[in-house]
């Protein structure tokens, strides 16, 4: 049963999202470097944060399993694990299993009782010996009791930094090896805290033997483990070394649960409904300054400096810039790296490819490249879908492949750029490509098209045919893609996002998609104008002309109309008729305006141009996200709102 | 090391060594009521901490070991220090 959802939980669902992606990519890591010592501190680091995470909440076993993880790594770190593809499958299973119950968590506020029974079972995995214990360093209970203990004693360590406690039994006998205990450890840099006591308790009739030692000697350090180590090397049977990381962050969020903004060294984490807020009021900011235009054009045109008219305009023109100025700001604020997209892929092509038993490699490039936060997640479904067929239809299988000369593990590469105020991702594989006389055949049986369709049309043109709706070249319905879902969803969500999707391909080389999408939500320069008695936006840079067509001029062609226009025959279409709104009746001139469908001219007549104007366009979202044919709304000078048109989306 | 016994105290005097743990335990069972002193001491053996930990005496100064002094003698605080 859910619990209801408090601040404390939302911090813990967004951090422990961004905790179990990071211990995923140190598994990727690992598993491409096993010594890199790093990845297994931060995969450590990570686990640990988690449980302690964890324990603020009673989220049934989750806070023992990830304990039991943590201690599997911890024998890891240890030496006393090889890390293999049997440590990472174990770990994987329990990162994955965590990261299901983030999400139920994240979701209704508690992980469900089906997810939290699957938990024990996976433990079995994170099997060590308990003969791993080396250099000192205990696994089977990585922060024990007597440590915990040794930390309460010292509540003034800094929080943020890492301590090992140090627990010194001396053998018996140890002074008659020379050793003197307390001498060893005063060796110890960084003492924050020392205790010495007894290990039994003298007993009155025994008699005390000088020369046996009774003693334990704990220590907190802020040295490193290594530095203890070191100066423990000689006994490393008599001490044992924990270290005793600093508290995770969301304790400290505990303390401030008023408040969901926490910085952090000159970051500060503001809720994204803030900042969407300060977008929208800039966006309101927009129309009221272009309602100032508006209120001057109401004036009669006056002359000379002092005209309140020109006063007005020179306002206006300030408040134009500052407006300007406020829009990039807010617009920065809301971008992040497109990396926050890419590095989940790493895992999806793992999983993918074992799943289809092929071996893929894939390199990415410019994850530091920033876009809108809305651009970079809404671009990962359509990423998704496009990786999955790249590795499902693409990429061959490694016999396959060795046959052809092509290296047997596949290769998939990611690539964004940024051109001007465009993003543009890459995705390119080296799989067997695109056959356009399959394609041919495809869109035949499908009905899609028909042979005098497909006549004359290039390669290039014919490749297109596999962003239309039912059109699918997998041979069947496999586990991973071709479900029925095809690319004329990415098409469309890359068109919601004022983007588009580009595609080459060839044959037994592999298969390019470019998708090329606005750096940010940008000010917009729209042309709105009216049909049917409603009025849309259409962005101008979409419109190459306006024109005035007699309708006279017009000419029925086939089962369409068509006008000439500097001598050249365009197909015309009504918006009315695109929009499938009522027909207007025909005026004597038709307003037409000149756009471009697959490169080629076609008119698109509407009743009248209504205005011109700079817009903040949103996309769509909720229930009205994906909406063919139309990209967005914005709000206009006189508080209405307008829907942004695709225009090409309407005609296909 | 040695170990002198001024009437008020078991005094340890220098360097005291594993060895000297035998010779402390003979002073404080021959002075059951005088507290050490460690005014005089320097470098002291783990042995002879660990007789000083368990006699329980109060304890007189502090020896020359700056270790001794920052981390030792605090775990000692329960008893006397004079």
């Amino acid at each position: 049963m859910g619990r209801p959802m408090d601040e404390l939980t939302e911090q813990f669902g967004i951090e422990a999202r961004e905790l179990v992606q990071q211990a995923f990519e140190s598994l990727l890591a690992l598993e491409q470097d096993p010594l890199d010592q790093r990845q297994l501190e931060s995969l450590f680091r990570s686990i640990h944060t988690l449980k302690g995470s964890v324990a603020l909440f009673e989220f049934g076993p989750m806070e023992a399993i990830l304990h039991r993880c943590e201690d599997y790594l911890s024998a890891a770190r240890a030496g006393g694990i090889d890390i293999d593809a049997g440590f990472i499958d174990a770990v994987v299973v329990i990162v994955e299993w965590t990261e299901q119950c983030v999400e139920e968590i994240a979701a209704t506020g508690a992980p469900s009782a089906q997810t939290l029974s699957q938990g024990p079972q996976l433990q079995g995995a994170l099997a060590f010996s308990p003969g791993v214990l080396s250099e000192g360093l205990d696994a089977n209970e990585p922060t024990p009791r007597w440590a915990r203990d040794l930390l309460s004693k010292h509540s003034s360590l800094p929080i943020d930094h890492s301590v090992i406690a140090a627990r010194y039994e001396p053998h018996a006998e140890c002074f008659f090896s020379g050793d003197d205990p307390l001498k060893t450890v005063s060796q110890v840099p960084g003492i924050a805290y020392l205790r010495v006591f007894a290990r039994n308790m003298p007993e009155p009739e025994t008699p005390y033997d000088p020369f046996r030692c009774n003693l334990v000697i704990e220590v907190l350090s802020t040295a490193s483990l290594s530095e203890l180590q070191a100066i423990f090397r000689l006994i490393p049977d008599q001490v044992r070394l924990v270290e005793i990381l600093a508290e995770p962050a969301v304790t400290n969020s505990r303390a401030s649960t008023h408040s969901n903004v926490a910085s952090s060294g000159g970051v500060a984490r503001v809720s994204v409904d803030r900042l969407d807020t300060l977008v929208t009021l800039t966006g309101e900011l927009i129309a009221a300054k272009n309602r100032l235009r508006s209120a001057a054009a109401l004036f009669p045109p006056l002359s000379g400096n002092t005209s309140p008219v020109r006063h007005l305009l020179e306002s206006h023109a300030e408040i134009d810039r500052l407006v300007g100025s406020l829009y990039a700001a807010v617009t920065r604020t809301r971008m992040i790296p497109i990396g926050q997209t890419f590095r989940r892929f790493p895992r999806l092509v793992r999983e993918t490819a074992a799943r289809l038993g092929k071996a893929v490699d894939l390199v990415m490039e410019g994850e530091t490249i920033e876009a809108d936060r809305e651009i970079v997640e809404n671009v990962y479904e359509p990423l998704v879908h496009l990786i999955r067929n790249a590795i499902d239809h693409g990429i061959e299988a490694g016999v396959e492949r060795t046959k052809v000369a092509k290296p047997e593990r596949g290769l998939i590469q990611l690539r964004a750029m940024r051109l001007g105020e465009q993003l543009r991702i890459e995705l390119r594989d080296d799989g067997r490509g695109m056959s356009p006389q399959t394609i041919r055949a495809r869109a035949l049986s499908a009905g899609l098209t028909t042979n005098e369709g497909l006549d004359g049309l290039s390669d290039d043109a014919v490749l297109q045919f596999v962003f239309l709706p039912g059109f699918s070249t997998s041979e069947g319905v496999t586990d991973v893609s071709g479900r029925g879902v095809g690319l004329d969803v990415v098409r469309s969500t890359l068109s919601a996002l004022g983007g588009r999707v580009e595609l080459s391909s060839t044959p037994e080389k592999g298969t390019i998609f470019g998708l090329v999408l606005p750096i940010s939500f940008s000010m917009s320069r729209l042309m709105v104008v009216e049909v049917g008695g409603e009025q849309y936006g259409i962005p101008i840079e979409k419109i190459h002309e306006t024109v005035r067509v007699s309708a006279n001029a017009v000419t029925p062609v086939r089962a369409g109309e068509a006008f000439v226009l500097r001598q050249q025959t365009i197909p015309l279409l009504e918006l009315s008729q695109l929009l499938r709104l009522p027909q207007t009746p025909r005026k004597n001139e038709l307003t037409v305006l000149a756009v471009s469908l697959g490169g080629e001219p076609v008119g698109v007549a509407v009743d009248r141009i209504v205005d011109r104007s700079d817009a903040l366009m949103r996309p769509l979202t909720g229930l009205l996200a994906g909406t063919p044919g139309i990209v967005g709304s914005t709000l206009m000078g006189d508080g209405r709102i307008v829907l942004v048109l695709d225009i090409e989306g309407l005609m296909t | 090391m040695t170990i002198v016994l001024s009437g008020s105290a078991i005094e340890l005097h220098g360097a005291c060594g594993v060895e000297d743990a035998e010779e402390l335990l003979t002073a404080l069972e021959a002075k059951p009521q005088l507290p050490v002193s460690l005014v005089h001491a320097g470098d002291i053996h783990t042995a002879v901490w660990q007789l000083i930990l368990l006699c329980e005496r109060d304890l007189e100064g502090e020896p020359a070991s700056d270790f001794a002094v920052r981390y030792l003698l605090p775990t000692l605080k329960n008893r006397k220090v004079k």
